[in-house]
């Protein structure tokens, strides 16, 4: 169940943290893009046109030796970016430049050209940003603007992208890992004391961190939950007990009378009959109070303390020997089938008890002629008990229902028996941490049940 | 006997002493584990009877206050808390026997008998009982009658080895499950009578005079 958890909800936490990181990443850097790179090239661009511009016309207008003029005059201008050109005349030849190169055919548009600058054994890069184009004349006009700093930028940005969006992907899945590890840890820390408390541990509370946090909020209101529920559920023991001794002493009362009446009663035959069916009455009466309150104390008993490594052989062993006289009397034959070493950690009393009612349950349903069979077998990590009949067995429906109180299968109505057998029986593997399973035997009833080698100390 | 009853509730404080009285006993009544400490400082009883769950105290207080001054008269605990837990808690707590109410007035009696009698004669001590012409020899673990071996199942010695040494005495079902099984538990029919019929068959098949009887509603003694 944990791993499942662990697969899920952890994991796709962790996933989404990590999108979500990289994601705001990638928007970073788009925005860092549109004003470091972006915007600085779309200025150039118009600067550049707009000197194009202007620089066509003084050529279209005021002939070549104006344009040279301006030209020269440009260069000279100091400004925020370098500025280059290159002015060609029709036939091909250089009439006025500082462009290291240009594009051999007359073409019109943008293009970036290296232009860097040798000045005195120092090299300086630059990166003409220009807009060539040709002139009505064919003369050809090559404007441009140095932008090797935002194209360096630009260069090193997408060098870069891939690596930063690896390492916040890396960063996010880890962040969320670690995150959801923690979320997990104290999911797992209540899921621990509910299981606890479900065992029977009804003092188990919810660890609080100290952190004041959400979980510890959580934590507090469960406990306080947990809190009032043993509350409610120690009452309920307290008024158990309190009804065991409010009822019990009439009830002895009821039978000494009774006796005492019976030793006093004389010879009347009718009289005797009567107080003996009362009497009988009153212990039928004292038997299922006793069960039910038998079952009532196993279901809410949390400690274990009579619990010890039981070899199930010597049980197996004493129980047929038990029931084997009454067995041969009815004429039911009772198979007893162990395997060596059996052993299980229970309360051997309580476990005979289990033994005990199966059998007695199986000789009560098997007509003369019958088998029983009682096999002890080793399980992986449990001890198996299967008692089997030939009897009656079950009604279609029926198998569900037979560890409730007080049901009595439809064949079994003729039967001596108040039902409570098997519900103290499913109360005792209960409280073993064990395995209980009503099968079809054809015919018959397959009772099987396992009980851990070694429960966990929950 | 003398014995000494420590019971909070009247009504069946009287049936019992009445009861007991009825058997030949003189039984000393009173209400709280106070005055029955007093009593068992200052007399000497065969057997006390103390009530488990007496007004404001835990009647094993009480046995622990006594065991501290008393350490040998046999005590039953009579209890409403008829679980296991609570029989094994009493008889580590110092009680010889516990009785779950409600009970059956002949249980009572059987067992406050087989505790008084303990304490008088100690048969356990002994390594032969006979009773007529039935001999049990518990070191030989074996059984004769008339002088003719008879062959018994270990269950079956330990039967019959319990109603020997209470001969003379009923011993009831529940008292033969916790000698001869030694597993707290509840059988849900009277899975011994089917035992004790098998006994019977052995011990008693040839004789005109069984020694094995049936007490109605009880349990078995042997006696000649």
């Amino acid at each position: 169940m944990m791993r499942q958890f662990w697969r899920t909800l952890s994991f796709r936490l962790a996933i989404s943290y990590a999108a979500l990181l990289s994601l705001s990443m990638l928007l970073l850097s788009a925005v860092y893009y549109w004003v470091a790179i972006s915007r600085p090239l779309d200025q150039i661009r118009d600067e550049v046109n707009a000197e194009y511009g202007t620089l066509s016309q003084t050529y279209i207008t005021h002939g070549g030796k104006a344009l040279v003029a301006a030209l020269e005059k440009r260069i000279r201008i100091a400004g925020p970016r370098r500025a280059f050109h290159a002015y060609i005349s029709p036939e091909g030849d250089l009439i006025s430049g500082n462009l290291p190169s240009w594009p051999s055919q007359p073409i019109s548009g943008w293009f970036s050209i290296e232009a860097d600058v040798y000045t005195e054994g120092d090299e300086q890069d630059f990166s003409a940003l220009s807009r060539a184009g040709v002139l009505p004349d064919g003369a050809r006009l090559i404007v441009g603007r140095d932008a090797e700093d935002v194209e360096d930028l630009d260069e090193t940005l997408v060098t870069l992208l891939p690596w930063v969006l690896g390492l916040t992907l890396a960063f996010g899945l880890s962040g969320g890992l670690f995150m959801s590890r923690t979320i997990g840890r104290r999911l797992r820390s209540i899921s621990t004391t509910a299981r606890q408390v479900m065992a029977g541990d009804l003092g188990g509370r919810v660890a609080i961190a100290g952190k004041g946090d959400d979980f510890d909020r959580l934590a507090n209101t469960l406990n306080l939950m947990l809190a009032r529920n043993q509350q409610l559920f120690e009452s309920v023991r307290r008024v158990s007990d309190d009804v065991a001794h409010e009822l019990r002493t009439p009830l002895a009362r009821l039978k000494v009378k009774l006796e005492t009446l019976d030793k006093n009663s004389g010879d009347d035959p009718a009289l005797r009959s009567s107080i003996a069916g009362a009497l009988d009455e009153a212990s039928r009466l004292e038997s299922i109070f006793n069960a039910l309150l038998r079952i009532a104390r196993i279901e809410g008993r949390r400690h274990d303390d009579n619990f010890c490594n039981v070899d199930l052989s010597i049980i197996g062993v004493d129980a047929c020997e038990l029931y084997a006289p009454a067995a041969e009397a009815k004429g039911v034959a009772l198979r007893l089938d162990m395997e060596p070493d059996v052993t299980a950690r229970a309360d051997p009393d309580l476990l005979f008890q289990v033994i005990s009612n199966l059998l007695d349950n199986a000789l009560k349903h098997t007509p003369a002629g019958g088998v029983i069979e009682l096999r002890i077998e080793n399980r992986t990590d449990a001890a198996a008990i299967v008692v089997s009949d030939s009897g009656c067995g079950l009604r279609p429906g029926e198998n569900e229902r037979l560890a409730e109180r007080f049901f009595r299968g439809e064949d079994a109505q003729a039967l001596p028996g108040e039902g409570l057998g098997l519900s103290l029986v499913a109360a005792i593997v209960a409280h073993h941490h064990g395995t209980l399973d009503f099968q079809d035997n054809a015919p018959g009833l397959r009772v099987e049940l396992t009980i851990p080698h070694g429960h966990p100390t929950v | 006997m003398h014995i000494l009853l420590v019971e909070d509730d009247d009504d069946l404080a009287r049936h019992i002493a009445s009861g007991q009285g009825q058997s030949g006993h003189v039984v000393e009544r009173c209400s709280d584990g106070r005055d029955g400490l007093v009593r068992v400082a200052s007399e000497q009883y065969d057997v006390i009877i103390l009530d488990r769950m007496l007004p404001g105290v835990d009647g094993l207080k009480i046995l622990g206050a006594l065991r501290a001054v008393d350490s040998d008269t046999p005590v039953l605990l009579l209890s409403a808390l008829g679980e296991v837990d609570e029989r094994v808690k009493g008889l580590r707590a110092g009680g010889d026997d516990y009785l779950a109410k409600p009970f059956a007035f002949s249980e009572l009696l059987a067992r406050v008998e087989a505790l008084g009698r303990r304490r008088v004669a100690a048969p356990e001590t002994s390594s032969e009982i006979r009773v007529a012409d039935l001999v049990i020899d518990f070191a030989g673990h074996s059984v004769t009658r008339d002088a003719a071996r008879i062959e018994l199942t270990t269950r079956e010695f330990r039967i019959l080895s319990c109603l020997a040494r209470n001969a003379g005495r009923v011993v009831t079902r529940a008292m033969l499950l916790e000698q001869v099984w030694d597993y707290n538990f509840d059988p849900q029919t009277n899975i011994i009578d089917q035992h004790i019929s098998n006994l019977r068959q052995k011990i008693d098949r040839d004789s005109a005079a069984p020694l094995i009887h049936t007490v109605r509603g009880t349990g078995y003694v042997l006696r000649a």
